[in-house]
């Protein structure tokens, strides 16, 4: 029985040794494809997040935390909520192509107590994976080197990570050759705000135009098993840290709305039915012309922004106040 | 739970060492508890269907034991072959999936009671010994088919606190464990999509990329289950129970009489021993003999697929064996005459030859229907030579030289290791007498690969084996 348990011993000790020398290894490859070199990504759009989450850390709360797609980016204006709240505002919302899971994972792993946070999702976060499935591409490239940033990915997505490393490999080499225009240091400031006058609509014709037109139905909406489950772990997990979670609805284009306009004013209902995060606004308050619009049905220009901004504050205050 | 998974790692990890440090004599009741505890996550149906066919086959061993009768041995090995075949009826009319594994443990049950009747093994008295038997988790899913007089024993001897620590079993199995990995994951894996490819869009394709994909079907195929045979066999090793091989380099085969002695060898010995012998064999004049082959093959066909066309499958084999057979006397005449059975290349040409007949067979296997396979089987016997003008298979690796390459690259690493394997004591024995440092570095080089390789694409990861759907 010695005799077995030693042989044995000295097996579990190779494959142990084997183990650890393979995860080292990965870790060495990541590490390498990751920083080596630094900051090729750096002119993207998707990068801005870096600012941002910077801008997060750095910020004392109580803060004002602020998460969705580009039409959070779009859709506030960041000073203008300060004015009207009276709370430092981070303004986490970038970019669809990051994903709900990440960008929520980042705001998760910076929530202190007495933050607000308001969750702008755009409308696919009902149904699509947009919180099981890492959208490793885009996040990759906006993380660029900031190893730190990969601690925020939930363990159940990291192999997503680790699969595309020799893709992003690629991806660097070949954008390293031929970077992009320099959206993130034109458009943002250095906190992540975007700086873009949008001072006109681009909609002029939303049905003739193609690269404009995405509708959107929530007639017979169900929210999909990943999301409540993933809402219902943030919510509380912010209450936990004596944060505060609430909804809000996303500025869309009213032309954009297929079906039943009012099945978007039962969305809350189902939200708080199924998730329980307080949902403030209501969303045909956030059904716009296209006069206030800029380019896509989530993007709002400046006076839209403006707009938005103070129906925000508004459903924010009331909320508060109850 | 697939054996290509974080979750079964981490059960086989636990339950390897639960199984070499608790006491021998929990050893059976510990295999049965993780293997029912594999199985468990089929669902509640697959699950209920195992318990049934492991009692089923217990009972018809014990009253096999109390009384040698033909009539109750029929019962119990009919009854689990009529089991089966009302599985595979439920799939043609409702679509329902057969459970997993079905096909494998009900013959591995089945194939018990045939050698209980003819007395080539005692009937198996515990219960806690034939439950884990049928239930053995590492071949569950895709076998190979469990043999009771190679198993039980082993079962039984794994109680004993007399058995001796192989170590070289244990790192042949972890070798054996990773190299059925790694065939999966950068041979079968990447193969199955050019395959699909042409396939499920052969109307879109000349008789050349028909012959192209039957080919490549063949070394998917034979890739994809005999990666699951090293990984089962690499895992029973672990545990120090040795299960019989499944395939001895089949492509090496110059006759297919030869490559069916080669290629799912468990199944074929299950055939010959519960089918073909007890039918007679070859011993009661041609007629009985083709009427057995043919039974034994439309068996195999059935038993792969539900469809027409796997039971197309099945006897277009019998066909080409008993063209074989009926033409052998006259062709080994003209290789005696010719002196051809000492040159070495015109060995070549007849594993060539069975190659191709074989995957002109597996058509109908992988088709969706008779009339696909016929019509991809068209296609290859009109190829014309202006067909190689516009053949440009890398369009099926992603469009990709690199892509193309390094999948045949990937195909040639296999067969040359399985050639060698062949030779397995050698190869086995190089590595062991490598430095430890080397050997660890050199499977954690192998393991990095293979991390990367199951994670690389996660939302078309195939962590199914082809055969698990049988």
């Amino acid at each position: 029985m010695r005799a077995e348990k030693k042989t044995i011993g000295k097996f579990i000790g190779f494959v142990a040794a084997v183990l650890l020398l393979a995860l080292l290894g990965i870790a060495a490859v990541f590490t390498y494809v990751v920083c080596v070199p630094k900051d090729v990504f750096s002119p993207t759009y998707q990068s801005v997040i870096q600012d941002k989450y910077a801008a997060l850390q750095r910020t004392e709360g109580p803060r004002l935390i602020l998460l969705g797609g580009s039409s959070m980016a779009y859709g506030i204006d960041e000073a203008y909520l300060e004015e009207l709240t009276g709370l430092p505002v981070v303004n986490m919302g970038l970019y669809g192509g990051l994903g709900d899971l990440f960008q929520s994972q980042l705001v998760r792993s910076d929530l202190h107590e007495g933050d607000i946070v308001l969750l702008g999702y755009e409308y696919n976060w009902i149904d699509a994976p947009s919180f099981s499935k890492l959208l490793v591409d885009t996040v990759m490239s906006g993380i660029d080197h900031h190893i730190d940033m990969y601690r925020v990915i939930p363990f159940r997505n990291l192999p997503e990570v680790i699969g595309y490393l020799p893709s992003y490999y690629a991806e660097k080499k070949e954008y390293a050759k031929h970077p992009g225009e320099d959206v993130h240091h034109t458009l943002f400031d250095a906190d992540g705000r975007l700086l873009q006058a949008r001072p006109a609509s681009r909609i002029t014709d939303y049905a003739n135009q193609p690269e404009v037109h995405n509708p959107v139905s929530l007639e017979g909406a169900v929210l999909s098993p990943e999301s409540i489950r993933y809402l219902k772990d943030f919510h509380a997990f912010a209450q936990k840290k004596k944060a505060q979670l609430f909804f809000t609805a996303p500025p869309f284009l009213a032309e954009a709305v297929e079906g039943d306009a009012a099945a978007f004013d039962l969305l809350p209902q189902l939200e708080e039915e199924q998730i329980g995060i307080p949902y403030i606004s209501t969303p045909s308050d956030y059904l716009f012309p296209a006069e206030w619009m800029y380019d896509t049905v989530y993007h709002c220009n400046d006076e839209g922004a403006q707009i938005r901004t103070e129906r925000l504050a508004e459903d924010l205050m009331n909320a508060l106040n109850q | 739970m697939s054996i290509i998974s974080g979750r079964f790692l981490l059960f086989f990890i636990l339950f390897f060492l639960l199984w070499h440090f608790l006491p021998g004599k929990s050893r059976p009741a510990l295999l049965l508890a993780g293997s029912l505890l594999f199985y468990l996550s089929a669902g509640p149906f697959a699950f209920s269907l195992l318990l049934c066919v492991i009692l089923w086959s217990y009972l018809g061993g014990h009253l096999l034991a109390k009384k040698k009768s033909r009539g109750t041995y029929l019962l119990f090995f009919a009854g689990l072959l009529l089991l089966l075949l009302a599985l595979k009826i439920r799939n043609m009319a409702t679509g329902a999936p057969l459970p997993v594994g079905a096909s494998f443990y009900i013959l591995t049950a089945a194939g018990y009671l045939t050698a209980v009747y003819r007395q080539k093994i005692e009937y198996e008295k515990g219960f806690l010994y034939y439950a884990p038997f049928v239930s053995f988790f590492p071949s569950l899913l895709s076998g190979p088919i469990g043999q009771a007089d190679v198993l039980l024993p082993q079962l039984h001897r794994a109680v004993g606190t007399e058995a001796v620590p192989e170590e070289d079993l244990l790192y042949r199995g972890f070798y054996r464990f990773l190299w059925g990995m790694f065939i999966k994951l950068f041979v079968a894996n990447r193969l199955a999509p050019a395959v699909g490819y042409i396939f499920d869009a052969a109307g879109y394709y000349s008789g050349l990329y028909h012959l192209f994909a039957a080919f490549l079907f063949s070394v998917q195929l034979y890739a994809d289950f005999s990666a699951y045979s090293d990984m089962a066999i690499g895992l029973a090793m672990m545990l120090h129970i040795r299960l019989p091989e499944n395939f001895r380099n089949p492509f090496l085969s110059v006759s297919l009489k030869e490559l069916w002695t080669r290629w799912h060898i468990s199944l074929n010995r299950w055939l010959a021993d519960n089918l073909y012998i007890p039918l007679g064999g070859n011993r009661l004049g041609e007629t009985r003999t083709v009427c057995n082959l043919l039974i034994v093959f439309f068996f195999s066909g059935l038993w792969h697929g539900e469809g027409v066309h796997f039971i197309v499958w099945g006897l277009y084999n019998a066909l080409l064996m008993l063209i074989g057979m009926w033409t052998e006397p006259f062709r080994a005449a003209i290789r005696k005459k010719c002196g051809l059975d000492t040159k070495a290349w015109y060995r070549w040409v007849r594993r060539g030859i069975v190659f191709f007949l074989f995957s002109m067979a597996f058509i109908f296997f992988r088709a969706d229907s008779v009339a696909g396979g016929l019509f991809m089987t068209r296609g290859i016997l009109s190829i014309r030579p202006q067909e190689l003008i516009g053949f440009y298979p890398q369009q099926l690796f992603d469009k990709s030289n690199a892509s193309f390459l390094f999948s045949m690259g990937m195909i040639g690493v296999f067969f040359a290791v399985q050639y060698l394997r062949s030779r397995e004591d050698l190869l086995f024995q190089k590595i062991r007498n490598t430095p430890r440092a080397a050997q660890i570095l050199f499977s954690a080089v192998l393991v990095i690969l293979l991390v990367f390789a199951a994670c690389a694409d996660l939302t078309t990861l195939n962590t199914q084996f082809i055969y698990s759907k049988f």
